[in-house]
């Protein structure tokens, strides 16, 4: 259930097997996931095979089960974003004049285009933690403090 | 922002930021990755005043000793 003001607020009453409960905050994002697009299509008689959830099942070159055929971006099960299907594009432009190039080993950041945004690039914190990983050392520094000595220099500068 | 840097070396594994240009300012992060430099050479480098990256030098300077120190 969800309820929203003039004053751009909404809440949201949750209900849980231990009671209802009411979450506050500014906006909804609703994030309803993403099926691929390949049922009914005739990739069976081409000869392209599918993984069990729909994908298509590429090598590391991105290339199909059928001979000569690639597949690309979120279809072919690469992570959804539109810079991984450029890149996916470069690969196979690159193979099919001769390359070897693979998804393998790719560094992939995302952006979340939020206010302020969220950047993230290469192992997290959670995954660096999981056993047999190496360990790994942690710097944090807090944006506001460096925005706060901006502020303070863009003052005595003026 | 946050910063994860090998335990053995001084290669930087990852990076996160929450805040204004965020992206941007991962972007020579990923760069430095890529190239496999030392998280010390992105941390000593002179970086232009008044950019949002240039808080990557006081936010890697938090990197506590490590054993390839």
């Amino acid at each position: 259930m969800c309820a929203a003001d003039p004053a751009n607020e909404v809440s949201v009453t949750v209900r849980t097997p231990s009671g209802e409960q009411e979450i506050e905050g500014s906006d909804i994002l609703v994030a309803a996931g993403r099926v691929p697009n390949t049922a009914g299509i005739g990739l069976d008689e081409a000869g392209v095979e599918l993984d069990d959830r729909g994908y298509i099942r590429v090598n590391e070159r991105l290339e199909t089960t059928a001979p000569s055929v690639w597949a690309i971006g979120e279809c072919a099960g690469s992570p959804q974003f539109t810079h991984v299907s450029v890149d996916d594009f470069r690969i196979i432009r690159d193979n099919l004049a001769g390359g070897k190039r693979s998804t393998r080993d790719r560094l992939v950041p995302y952006c979340l285009f939020t206010d302020p945004p969220l950047a993230h690039v290469g192992l997290s914190e959670a995954r660096s933690a999981t056993p047999g990983r190496h360990r790994a050392r942690r710097a944090v520094a807090d944006e506001r403090r460096a925005a706060d000595s901006r502020r303070r220099t863009k003052r005595k500068a003026s | 922002m946050k910063a994860l840097v090998g335990g053995s070396d001084d290669r930087i594994l990852g990076f996160t930021m929450i805040g204004s240009e965020a992206g941007e300012v991962m972007a020579a992060v990923q760069t430095a990755m890529l190239a496999d430099l030392p998280y010390r050479r992105l941390r000593d480098a002179v970086i232009a005043h008044l950019t949002v990256a240039e808080g990557l030098g006081p936010a890697l300077a938090n990197v506590p000793p490590g054993s390839a120190q």
